[in-house]
């Protein structure tokens, strides 16, 4: 039977911390726009469906570069390192009201955007940790970085010009 | 240098540096939030030397602080490390940082543009990556603490950067 590495066991409270960053993020990027009331609360809920799927990209994309690791594990291991890599999108949602409310910046799409980058690549050197391959999960990470940011971007631009 | 050094700079620079790791870790971070703090200084035309001073001075005491509270929080969660490899620790998560602002004062000094808030805050996020790894390490892996340790220091440099130079 496989077995769940040391660390790799997904906690209760990860999982709140990481539905709760989501919901922050995806309320203060609409609240950023700028978008008419009505438009508010529907950009936000299109804002996290695109970070569930951008998820469910990156899981898609590490298990790739990571076949020995499946192998070992089992696939589990692949959307527990990504569960638990995207628990820290937490700390970047309390900076991102840090600067909503207290310091008065628009700032948090360049927060979101580095928080999906470090998310990636926490994800992907817990892989690394447990056997994946070093350069498979580099480019791996690094496209499953970009393809995550173009869809938060794009919901933006989309908001943009169809919401307003 | 291995590829996944490229996740994770300061453990490079820990294996590294095994035996200088504090004096190395407080160099760098004293330096970075130096640099991040001219940044500051440029962007909003404060007196230069006394942001460059403030920034080393947080970089060194400041960074010093925050390692002791980690330290006491990993203690307090039944992990037994040494003090001093956990502060150079802490402060060697910031070389990231250090990296950010010298392109920042690179785009201010060739194109004029102001570099505080997109590569200094920037700079100081990326920090985030490393410092997970560096205090899964001190930790045993209990991830959520290491989350909790993560948030505290991204909102008490935050915290302070924008107290130490009147942004609040």
């Amino acid at each position: 039977m496989e077995q769940t590495p040391a660390g790799f066991k997904t906690d209760f409270i990860r999982i709140i911390l990481l539905f709760t960053a989501i919901y922050v993020l995806s309320k203060l990027t609409s609240a950023s726009l700028g978008l008419g009331p009505d438009y508010t609360n529907t950009y936000a809920i299109i804002i996290m469906m695109a970070i569930a799927a951008g998820i469910i990209i990156t899981t898609i994309l590490l298990a790739l570069p990571n076949s020995v690791v499946i192998k070992t594990y089992g696939f589990t291991v692949i959307m527990k390192a990504v569960t638990n890599g995207f628990a820290f999108l937490f700390p970047f949602a309390m900076m991102a009201i840090l600067s909503d409310y207290i310091f008065k910046w628009n700032a948090v799409q360049p927060i979101a955007s580095a928080a999906i980058f470090t998310c990636v690549s926490v994800s992907a050197s817990d892989l690394m940790k447990l056997g994946g391959k070093k350069a498979g999960n580099l480019i791996f990470s690094f496209t499953a970085s970009i393809v995550f940011l173009l869809m938060y971007m794009g919901c933006g631009i989309l908001a943009n010009t169809f919401l307003k | 240098m291995r590829i996944s050094n490229l996740f994770n700079p300061a453990e490079f620079l820990k294996e590294k540096l095994e035996g200088n790791l504090s004096l190395t870790g407080f160099l760098l971070s004293g330096l970075a939030f130096a640099l991040f703090f001219l940044q500051t200084a440029l962007d909003s035309g404060s007196p230069v030397v006394l942001s460059l001073a403030k920034g080393a001075l947080f970089g060194t005491i400041g960074i010093a602080i925050a390692g002791y509270i980690i330290w006491q929080t990993v203690k307090m969660a039944g992990n037994q490390v040494a003090l001093v490899p956990v502060m150079g620790a802490v402060a060697l998560s910031y070389s990231s940082t250090l990296v950010f602002a010298l392109v920042g004062l690179l785009l201010h000094f060739s194109l004029g543009w102001n570099t505080a808030i997109s590569c200094g805050i920037t700079g100081v996020l990326s920090a985030f990556g490393p410092m997970s790894g560096v205090i899964a390490g001190l930790t045993g892996e209990k991830r959520t603490l290491n989350i909790f340790i993560v948030t505290f220091t991204g909102v008490y440099v935050l915290l302070f950067w924008a107290l130490l130079n009147n942004i609040v």
